[in-house]
């Protein structure tokens, strides 16, 4: 006769829950704690037919405080929105904007070509162009018998 | 051929009503408005008042400032590239179409000294303390 120990544990959920948790802590990278992220920027992306572009809702930024990095297949648009130097000393009856930190990342399909990125910002909107890279045509090639 | 006419009147009849249907999406989207976020701030030093308010995307001319009473009303169109539509995007975040935002003017607020300018997406608005009511400093001798 077997003995099954597989008692009623109220606390299992819980458990699981813990151990979640302590795996969602030792992935986070210390480097993206310290990021200090304030938001998230909205955005919307569309595909041409020689281009990939993405825009990027970014009001009351200044140009000089928007970064655009490539680290391999993944596109970074980093930044910060600054309360501007003649309102340092205000008192604000409503803020609704977020001011700080934002970042946002994005996987680049296999066919965009990194190298000819072009960025522009007009109107509180940074819109970026990725190329597509010219498919070099790949025919299948028929060989003869002789 | 009965079959026939009787399955053209019902397609014309589909045409008719997505007709209706399209008519009644634009008149939704035209009364539907989005509310912009705003920041407003006092510098007691200058007495301005300044009203930051979100438009990213929206061309200039597609803004009315007005007063109204005891109310400054702002409303913008976002209106979305010529050549574009939703269908063309993959991920669709901001909004388009309509903008309104009302704001009451309390009476110290000089209404004939507003100011406004759209800048990086942003409309800045500013107001001046009415004079008289304006901090003064006085020198103690």
């Amino acid at each position: 006769m077997k003995i099954v120990r597989n008692s009623y544990n109220p606390f299992a959920e819980l458990e699981a829950l813990a151990e979640q948790f302590t795996k969602v802590l030792q992935t986070t990278k210390e480097e993206d704690l310290a990021k200090d992220i304030a938001f998230i920027p909205a955005v919307n992306t569309r595909e041409a037919d020689d281009a990939y572009y993405i825009e990027v809702e970014l009001p009351g930024v200044k140009k000089e405080d928007i970064n655009i990095d490539i680290d391999e297949n993944t596109l970074t648009i980093s930044g910060e929105r600054k309360i501007k130097e003649e309102h340092k000393d205000d008192t604000f009856y409503k803020v609704e904007s977020y001011y700080g930190k934002f970042e946002r990342s994005f996987a680049l399909p296999e066919d965009a070509d990194p190298e000819h990125i072009e960025a522009e910002f007009k109107d509180g909107i940074l819109e970026i162009r990725i190329p597509k890279k010219v498919q070099v045509e790949n025919k299948p090639k028929k060989i003869e018998i002789k | 051929m009965a079959n026939v006419t009787q399955e053209l009147q019902n397609v014309e009849q589909k045409k008719a009503e997505h007709g209706i249907l399209e008519k009644a999406k634009e008149v939704v989207t035209n009364v539907a408005r989005h509310i912009p976020l705003a920041n407003i701030m006092h510098n007691k030093k200058k007495d301005t008042y300044t009203i930051e308010i979100d438009l990213p995307g929206v061309k200039k001319e597609d803004i009315q400032v007005t007063i109204e009473g005891n109310y400054l009303i702002v409303s913008a169109e976002r209106k979305m590239k010529k050549e574009l539509k939703e269908d063309d995007y993959y991920l669709l975040e901001s909004k388009y179409g309509k903008y309104y935002r009302a704001f009451y003017l309390s009476d110290d607020i000089d209404r004939d000294s507003i100011q406004a300018k759209y800048e990086d997406g942003r409309l800045i608005i500013t107001f001046e303390k009415v004079p008289n009511k304006k901090r003064k400093d006085i020198a103690v001798k």
